[in-house]
């Protein structure tokens, strides 16, 4: 876990804008969050730099990262679990997530899809994720 | 008897979650009244967990066998039905 010095107004979910699967997830999060606890700010955000130095860019690119009001900020498959416990229509997936000693088989999931998470569905390199 | 020790611990620990979800923090004084208090706060993931271990144990309290079934297949020789 990692503790930024820019403590945001919500829990803000950092993602790759520029990755299909990873801007549908977000889409999923958004309906999910039925009281507007999260804000998500893509990674290549001028501001995510600037607020958020502490986290290296690479680790940026190689995981989602979920900062909440404190300045925690935690990566990969724990800011998911994280994510489950503040979304209420996600408390089912929490006790999943949760289960004792079960974190490493989550981590290792997560690292494996988000590894390959621009083969699942391509990236936006090319534009088509643009809104006309 | 292991059976109900089972359900007994689930439950337990499930209660022992939802209680550590509805508060933030606990303050334990002291038996004998002097000395400072202790403030005891969980981590978020703790409440979480405990319901999580809780629901698994009640699972497998509800896949443990009977004791009427296990003496069922233990007994080879059925008792007769007159004596």
């Amino acid at each position: 876990m990692i503790t930024t010095r820019h403590h945001p107004a919500r829990d803000t979910v950092l993602y790759d804008g520029k990755c299909r699967f990873c801007r549908s997830q977000i889409a999923i999060l958004r309906a999910l969050d039925l009281t507007g606890r999260l804000s998500f700010t893509s990674l290549h955000d001028p501001t995510v730099a600037s607020d958020f130095p502490e986290i290296a860019p690479e680790d940026l690119h190689r995981q989602m990262y979920a900062v909440d009001v404190r300045g925690l900020a935690r990566g990969g498959a724990d800011a998911v679990r994280y994510l489950s416990r503040r979304l209420v229509l996600l408390w089912p997936l929490a006790l999943l997530l949760h289960v004792p000693g079960t974190m490493p088989i989550w981590q290792r999931l997560y690292a494996f899809v988000a590894r390959h998470r621009l083969k699942i569905a391509g990236s936006c390199d090319d534009g088509t994720c643009r809104l006309p | 008897m292991w059976k109900s020790v089972f359900l007994a611990a689930g439950i337990f620990a499930c209660v022992a979650g939802l209680e550590l979800l509805l508060i933030d923090s606990a303050v334990v004084l002291p038996m004998d009244g002097r000395g400072d208090p202790a403030v005891f706060a969980a981590p978020d993931w703790a409440p979480w967990s405990l319901i999580s271990a809780g629901a698994v144990t009640i699972l497998h309290f509800c896949a443990l066998p009977t004791g009427n079934a296990k003496a069922a297949v233990g007994s080879l020789t059925p008792e007769p039905r007159f004596r």
